[in-house]
């Protein structure tokens, strides 16, 4: 499978399942346990179910870092369904937030791959000065 | 928005991350064979907490908008760092340590 291939196949993954979240969402705004929320509740297993063999596949095909940093845009999805299927309102605070948590799970999911290479730099510069030193 | 829903709504994703935890303690382990492997007694505990969370989310939902939630869930990387850090003495990086201040930031901006 190709980069992009697997790339668009992830992100369609990824809106199917936030709208796991819309049927949590209708469920809740039923009355618990009646007929009505036990279907909304199923599909959002159901929906959770398929999502995680689909994730399974699809980490197969890229780094899970990639993937994990990607995932973040259900926060986009959330913010989307909300404004088209529940009339909720798209706030500047929100749209904001949104972005400051995109951009710090990315620095979060790359955190573990960055240590080392941080390290290598340390000791590089370090050598480096111990070299001008010797210069002198 | 209700204070009380959020409260609500973070404690699924926390249960959920702890659910996560166990199941990675599970994979590190050795079985006899592959049933072992998926019917053990941490893989249906992990499964069990993993179902009863989906059911809090729902309750949770009763008081936030959607468009919160998903926002919400994202505490679940500081959640899984600290129990990664705590329980399975994993590291946190500097790189994840400035990112996870970022997420909790920006999930308090979006509440504003």
């Amino acid at each position: 499978m190709s980069k992009f291939k697997s790339f668009v196949i992830l992100h369609i993954i990824l809106a199917l399942f936030s709208v796991s979240a819309v049927f949590s969402k209708l469920a809740a705004m039923e009355e618990s346990l009646s007929f009505k929320w036990i279907i909304y509740y199923g599909a959002v297993l159901f929906i959770m179910f398929v999502y995680a063999i689909a994730w399974q596949q699809i980490i197969k095909q890229m780094p899970i870092v990639t993937a994990y940093a990607n995932k973040a845009v259900t926060v986009i999805w959330g913010i989307i369904y909300g404004l088209i299927i529940f009339k909720e309102d798209i706030t500047v605070p929100k749209i904001i937030g949104a972005v400051i948590i995109i951009a710090g799970v990315y620095l979060v999911v790359t955190g573990d791959e960055y240590d080392e290479p941080d390290k290598i730099r340390d000791v590089m510069n370090s050598e480096a000065a111990n070299k001008e030193d010797d210069c002198r | 928005m209700s204070p009380l829903h959020v409260f609500i709504y973070v404690f699924s994703v926390f249960i959920s991350s702890v659910s996560q935890i166990i199941l990675k303690s599970s994979a590190d382990m050795k079985y006899d064979n592959k049933l072992k492997e998926y019917l053990n007694p941490r893989v249906i505990i992990a499964y069990g907490i993993f179902f009863f969370a989906t059911f809090v989310t729902v309750y949770a939902y009763k008081g936030i908008p959607l468009s919160v939630g998903p926002i919400l869930e994202t505490t679940g990387y500081l959640w899984i760092s600290l129990l990664g850090y705590f329980i399975l003495k994993e590291k946190i990086s500097r790189r994840k340590l400035i990112g996870l201040v970022i997420v909790v930031a920006g999930i308090i901006i979006s509440c504003l």
